[in-house]
């Protein structure tokens, strides 16, 4: 049996170079990368249906031993054009287990899949001796004399309870040389198309690199894709693209145009950030009006920005932006409707 | 890194009296130098103070250094260079006062800090940072052994066959030009600045991963440091305050605070840092600009984004302009503390404090990295020891030292760094003082010999040392003979264990303490002994909660998980008997304590039985005791 199983192991590391990946997308082999304890494994490039590379993948097959409680772990992994970790597949009938047989619940995979996501894990500083406690031991009832140490109390938040070693096999096999590799690999292929599709990818890790790599060559295609990641990037990645943005192009009309028409659809603090930008900016008249015709939603604080925003290009304000501002006239806080009346004075002897 | 400077000048035949030297003067092309210039000593008169003890530096580590050695018996100077003690924890900085109690286990730091940390809680209810200086401030002058000298800069010492004979300092408020003697002296200054004056051996900077194995170091040695931080704290007020900033301020927009996020107003922030990639040292005064800077900058951010509208009708009260500082100059004792000993804690021989933080080490950048996360804290399970080697210079033989300039690696400091291990640091090195100089060894003859250690563990244990690993084997201690009854005990407080040679929860199972029923009735607990036998100190270790913080703070979340005033757990009333065929001869009592450790002197009397009734407890239901002692001393040289 031991031989059978080894043989169908052997088999299975030896995966074709090129094909068809299991969804049927083309893949190639890119890396064979060396690592410990499994020897040569392949990775390959997934290219997406654009024909687009989009993610790395490795099938792994490895055992992982609880302390002397042992099982073979199958697994897909897959990582993201800069070795970050995307996901894993593993088959029904060969799931990850804690300590004692128990198969993980759907808590534990969203558990694990923070834990892999975590390039900054004290797993990758720690040895696992150091993370058991081995003053409280738990017993097997399922084996004979095996026996674990629980897991330490200063590390239970980075690791799945009873897991602690596929935890830490599992870090150390996406977080190690293969995710080196695959980085190392990505920039060998790099293009201004391969980098823009970065750039108008959904991954935050594919935004930021792409961002921190992006000429600004005056080539409109980076420049619209930059500006779009102001609208449309993950978490913080707007306020990166913000400060990458050369002030020349904050000055282009189709630009101004573009960001404030799109207000009302951002978070709270981007939009004061895009407020805070235009504060000192010359804008253009169809700049200002996008600004007047998007003040509906904005709190006090933000209409009072955008008023002032709008003093100090009232000499580019058109009529067709009065109503909004006349609308304001009524408002009830005080220091608008002042201002709007300000703003409409100053208008008027223009 | 050795400095040679002391060296240099002996060569050269300047006496060591010279603070300046002519700037044109160039030993090293041949010329031969002018006349030094020397202090003005019409103007600055010469004070001479001849003690056992000088303690540089009046920072939390020097504090607890000058009473240990105080209470010790040893006459102490204190020297600090500024008109208000805490240094880093003063009101004139006020970073937290960090340990181990950030493992959330049961290691809070004990002895001197302890104490302060009651009396502050106790006495300054009001928090206010300007009291709890003078909390400090009461501390030290109350003890009769120590001459504080405040606002007096050490700046010079005298040598001898590698030994301090004299140290300078000047005080320009008073303009006197104090010179002291001293038979032992400690760097408690955080820059090792008594220790560069004296040649003794540093390190500054990061070393690489090679030089110790040290996982988290650097790949590649540099002279970058942690930073320092400034704080700052604000007030609400009842309509909006407007705030605009000094037209140096920095800029800052959403993306600086991708890691640092602003949960709090009131009080201002550790990752407010800068300082890291210059010379901790040398540019104080640029640094500080650059922080002030740093810190206008957040300000504005929080007041004129927008993104912090709560912030609306709240205003600046006040900013510290003493840059708190993390990292300098680590003199180099008989044993430097690496990762290893941080992560894997051992029980040195001679162990003599304990840490607990985690390893939180900042990228220099500080503010100029905002795309960095401001620090990468490694976690620890237990708390670790420090050795006393690692509290003395490897060559100035009367020079010890306590606080963030002891001897470790960079890796080691950014976790011994933090003020609570410091100060259990500065008790261990003003003790050690006291012994050495009560039995005429140096301070690495301590460091090294086994039965001397023993003895100095067993009195630091006796004065409530935070140290791990030692138990109770004072032969001079009668209540270690003693028989036990009690008028009632809980399940897990058997009244036995006021003798078991624990004083405090050390996560072994069991709480080491008498624990007793308040309600039914006022409970005692008795040690008695079949032969009479004369006693004139009793001491007892009280319960004061050391699972939870206690330690003043600007920040009310900080705050919010501690308990002000005396600490519930801690016996307030009782009375100590001292007892023969159960005849009342001597009682003393107590009453409103909140102390940790109390103790009690009678005339000898010839006793069979010390009793101890418990009146009243400050909010416990239990009446709770770790420890009780029982002495006849000849004298009280080790209180």
């Amino acid at each position: 049996m031991k031989i059978l199983v080894w043989t169908f192991i052997l088999i299975l590391m030896g995966q074709p170079f090129t094909g068809r990946s299991q969804t049927g997308s083309k893949q190639e082999q890119v890396i064979v990368a060396q690592v410990k304890g499994l020897g040569a494994v392949p990775v390959y490039l997934v290219y997406g249906a654009d024909n687009m590379p989009e993610t790395y993948h490795a099938y792994i097959r490895t055992p992982i031993c609880e302390e002397r409680l042992c099982y073979p772990v199958s697994i897909d992994l897959y990582w993201d054009l800069v070795g970050n970790f995307s996901k894993y597949e593993l088959p029904a009938d060969s799931p990850l287990t804690k300590f004692d047989h128990v198969p993980f619940t759907q808590a534990d995979h969203k558990k694990m899949y923070k834990i892999l996501a975590d390039k900054a894990s004290v797993l990758g500083v720690y040895k696992t001796e150091d993370l058991i406690d081995k003053n409280v031991q738990k017993v097997s009832s399922v084996v004979v004399d095996a026996v674990t140490g629980a897991t330490n109390p200063s590390v239970k938040n980075v690791v799945v309870d009873g897991a602690l070693y596929s935890a830490y096999t599992l870090w150390h096999l996406v977080n190690g040389c293969i995710s080196t590799q695959i980085l190392k690999h990505t920039e060998s292929m790099f293009s201004d198309q391969l980098l823009i599709s970065m750039l108008r990818s959904d991954n935050y890790n594919l935004q930021y690199y792409a961002l921190n790599k992006a000429p600004l060559n005056h080539n409109k295609t980076y420049e619209d894709a930059i500006v779009d990641l102001i609208i449309r990037g993950a978490t913080y990645i707007p306020y990166f693209a913000i400060e990458k943005l050369p002030l020349r192009l904050w000055n282009l009309s189709e630009y101004q145009e573009r960001l404030l028409a799109a207000i009302p659809e951002l978070k709270f603090e981007l939009q004061n950030e895009l407020l805070n930008k235009f504060k000192d900016l010359k804008l253009s008249k169809t700049a200002l009006l996008a600004l007047t015709n998007n003040l509906g939603g904005l709190k006090d604080s933000q209409i009072l920005k955008a008023l002032e925003i709008v003093l100090n290009n009232v000499t580019v304000l058109t009529s067709t932006a009065k109503p909004a501002l006349t609308k304001l006239l009524t408002n009830k806080n005080e220091e608008i409707s002042t201002k709007a009346a300000h703003i409409l004075e100053q208008h008027k002897t223009n | 890194m050795k400095t040679k400077r002391r060296a240099f000048i002996k060569t050269l035949g300047i006496g060591s009296g010279a603070l300046f030297v002519s700037p044109g003067a160039s030993a090293l092309n041949g010329d031969t130098l002018e006349e030094p210039a020397v202090i003005d000593e019409k103007v600055f008169l010469k004070k001479e103070y001849n003690v056992d003890v000088l303690v540089a530096g009046g920072g939390m580590s020097g504090i607890c250094a000058a009473i240990a050695a105080a209470r010790n018996g040893s006459k102490v100077v204190l020297v600090q260079d500024r008109s208000r003690l805490g240094g880093n924890a003063s009101s004139e900085i006020r970073m937290h006062i960090s340990g181990a109690t950030t493992l959330h286990q049961v290691w809070r730091e004990t002895g001197v800090l302890e104490e302060l940390f009651l009396t502050n809680s106790v006495e300054n209810p009001q928090r206010s940072y300007e009291l709890w200086d003078f909390i400090l401030y009461n501390k030290v002058v109350s003890e009769p052994n120590i001459t504080l000298l405040l606002d007096t800069v050490v700046f010079e010492t005298e040598m001898d066959n590698h030994q301090i004979t004299k140290v300078k300092a000047l005080c320009s408020t008073t303009q006197e030009l104090s010179e002291i003697r001293a038979k032992l002296y400690a760097d408690c200054t955080g820059d090792g600045t008594l220790a560069a004056c004296a040649g003794a051996d540093y390190m500054l900077g990061r070393e690489a991963k090679s030089k110790w194995g040290e996982s988290l170091a650097v790949d590649v040695a540099d002279n970058k440091s942690m930073g320092n931080s400034i704080l700052f704290m604000s007030q609400e007020h009842k309509t909006k305050m407007p705030y605009t900033p000094p037209v140096w301020a920095r800029k800052y927009t959403t993306k600086d605070f991708v890691h640092r996020k602003i949960i709090s107003i009131e009080y201002g922030y550790w990752w407010l840092e800068l300082g890291g990639m210059g010379d901790s040292v040398r540019d104080g005064q640029q640094n500080r600009h650059d922080l002030l800077s740093a810190l206008f900058g957040v300000w504005d951010y929080i007041k004129n984004s927008g993104n912090h509208p709560e912030a609306d009708n709240w205003a600046l009260s006040w900013i510290g302009m003493i840059p708190g500082k993390r990292e300098s100059r680590r003199i180099i004792g008989d044993y430097i503390l690496k990762q290893d000993d941080i992560q894997k804690p051992k029980l040195f021989a001679d162990r003599v404090s304990y840490g607990g933080w985690p390893i939180d080490d900042h990228p220099p950048e500080g503010m100029d990295g905002t795309a960095m996360e401001p620090t990468r804290a490694i976690y620890i399970k237990e708390p670790y020891s420090i050795p006393l080697r690692s509290l003395y210079s490897r060559n100035i033989k009367n020079l010890l030292m306590a606080g963030r300039n002891l001897s470790a690696s960079h890796v080691a400091l950014s976790s011994t760094r933090v003020m609570a291990t410091c100060a259990a640091m500065g008790q261990a090195v003003g003790t050690a003082m006291s012994y050495c100089i009560h039995n005429n060894i140096a301070p690495a003859t301590l460091g090294n010999n086994e039965d001397h250690l023993k003895d100095f563990q067993q009195i630091l244990l006796r004065q409530d040392q935070s140290i791990l690993g030692v138990k109770n084997t004072d032969a001079n201690d009668f209540a270690r003979n003693a028989k036990i009854r009690a008028s009632s005990e809980t399940k897990t407080g058997a009244a036995l264990q006021v003798i078991d040679g624990v004083n405090r929860n050390i996560k072994d199972g069991s709480t080491h303490q008498w624990q007793a029923e308040m309600s039914a009735g006022e409970p005692w607990i008795e040690l008695y002994w079949d032969k009479s036998l004369k006693i004139n100190k009793i001491e007892m270790i009280l319960d004061t909660g050391l699972n939870r913080f206690l330690r003043i703070s600007g920040q009310d979340i900080v705050q919010a998980d501690q308990i002000l005033g005396p600490q519930p757990e801690t016996i307030s009333d009782y009375v100590i008997e001292l007892r023969k065929k159960n005849k009342v001869l001597a009682s003393k009592g107590s009453r409103n304590n909140y102390k940790r450790r109390v103790v009690h002197e009678f005339n000898p009397i010839d006793v069979d039985a010390v009793r101890i009734t418990v009146n009243k407890t400050n909010g416990d239901a239990l009446a709770r005791i770790f420890e009780i002692r029982c002495y006849m001393e000849a004298r009280t040289i080790n209180k």
